[in-house]
């Protein structure tokens, strides 16, 4: 059986407090171990302070205003709706069906060279690209009823904000990855870092050092971060960022060449 | 209104929405723009970037809302989504953000003020890594159980609890001059 506490002559160890503080603060243990934590840091200072301490930073992070979205955002949005609610086109929604989207393009890339390859198909054009499935049914800001456009309405039309079919733009056509001309040192040793971690087991060390080397890249997560995900059981993170890699293949081999 | 009321009305108005009732979607983002909004503001701490990931985060969700199963509520799913959303965002950019430049401007100013108390706080969560940040913000700011980051995340609960534990270790180190200020003083002088 798992000892909750380590104790010592019957009086709880500060370690296993500390441990616990969180869960206590977020009021997460049963009641046997809440009072046994409660009881220690009466008799405590350290620990007593510890948890001051945490309950002061939770009332200021709570203390944070809530912000108000502009009274503009739901008509921006309404705006640029497609006309129904249709299949999922655009990249990337939930991951549970991040492999299907991934298996699907990759299964569209293999038809076109098929097709391009096929004897019969002997004129060179490349084949003209699905009708665009949201920008082409974007509608503009629905006028006032009536038909008449309100002012306000009319004002809104050409906001400096980039306006709905510019967003749908920009769903449809999946953000280009920038990807360095040559890696960056410190990427680089990052990445080297994270590979000493790897090696020696020490798994959320090696993703937080891979992690902070793809920032520097501005890159997604790589292959390297992939794998410790897939390693750490993040198994929604790996599948998502192996489908990542599948759409694109050349963010995926330079990933994997540095990555080493 | 209650998250059950809410979730009721939710599941109502997707229906009608998939039976072309474009409307319906509206009063999905009347309910739930406000916490998608916030969320992408603390992850992000830019208006504009928030209000950008925010619409762009009700389109997915439309434009997939075929696809929505209801194995979680569409509150946890729009949220979701927007988190990935920003998430990539942050991949992406170089951090600077409008917190950031007020703190700048703010520096010299009296730490004890309750604006400048909020402007480190924030400013630290926009210091912590894409997910420790949304973690937080999930926990402190919206109020969600830890199931329930779980599942916006796309994390085992065990790692959401480990992420909120490490993001709290950083902040308190972070806002240490705020949570102990006399001793802060007596080591600086």
């Amino acid at each position: 059986m798992i000892r909750l506490f380590q104790t010592r002559g019957g009086q709880v160890r500060c370690r296993g407090i500390a441990e616990r503080l969180d869960a206590y603060l977020d009021g997460e243990l049963g009641e046997r171990q809440r009072r046994r934590v409660a009881a220690h840091l009466a008799a405590c200072g350290a620990c007593g302070r510890l948890h001051d301490d945490m309950a002061r930073q939770a009332g200021l992070i709570e203390s944070l205003p809530r912000v108000e979205p502009s009274a503009d955002l739901r008509r921006r949005i309404m705006a640029a709706l497609p006309e129904r609610p249709g299949p999922v086109r655009a990249r990337a929604l939930t991951p549970a069906w991040r492999p299907a989207l991934a298996v699907g393009v990759a299964g569209a890339v293999v038809a076109a060279l098929l097709l391009l390859a096929s004897p019969t198909n002997n004129h060179k054009r490349a084949p003209q690209p699905a009708s665009p499935p949201i920008a082409k049914n974007v509608q503009p800001p629905a006028p006032a009823p009536g038909g008449a456009v309100a002012p306000s309405a009319t004002k809104h039309v050409t906001p400096v904000r980039p306006a709905g079919p510019q967003i749908a733009a920009a769903i449809r056509r999946p953000k280009a990855r920038p990807q360095p001309a040559t890696p960056s040192p410190a990427a680089g040793s990052l990445r080297a870092l994270g590979s000493d971690y790897e090696r020696e087991g020490r798994w959320g060390e090696a993703l937080a050092a891979y992690e902070q080397a793809d920032a520097a890249e501005a890159r997604s997560p790589s292959l390297d971060s992939t794998r410790v995900y897939e390693r750490m059981g993040y198994t929604a993170h790996a599948v998502n960022s192996y489908a990542d890699l599948a759409l694109a293949p050349a963010a995926g081999k330079a990933s994997s060449s540095d990555g080493g | 209104m209650r998250d059950v009321e809410a979730a009721s009305h939710d599941r109502d108005a997707i229906a009608r929405c998939l039976r072309g009732d474009r409307e319906a979607f509206g009063e999905l983002v009347e309910r739930h723009q406000g916490t998608v909004y916030n969320i992408a503001y603390r992850m992000t701490g830019s208006r504009e970037d928030a209000e950008d990931l925010a619409q762009d985060a009700f389109l997915r969700a439309y434009s997939a809302l075929g696809e929505f199963r209801g194995e979680s509520s569409f509150r946890t799913w729009v949220c979701q989504i927007a988190i990935r959303l920003c998430i990539d965002h942050l991949r992406s950019r170089k951090e600077t953000s409008e917190l950031k430049e007020d703190l700048d401007a703010a520096r010299g100013a009296d730490w004890s003020s309750d604006l400048m108390n909020r402007e480190v706080v924030a400013e630290a969560i926009l210091s912590l890594p894409p997910h420790y940040r949304a973690a937080v913000v999930l926990r402190h700011l919206e109020h969600r159980p830890y199931q329930e980051i779980a599942r916006m995340l796309g994390l085992p609960l065990p790692t959401v609890k480990t992420h909120i534990r490490r993001a709290r270790a950083r902040l308190r180190e972070r806002l240490a001059p705020l949570l102990r200020p006399a001793e802060t003083k007596e080591m600086e002088t």
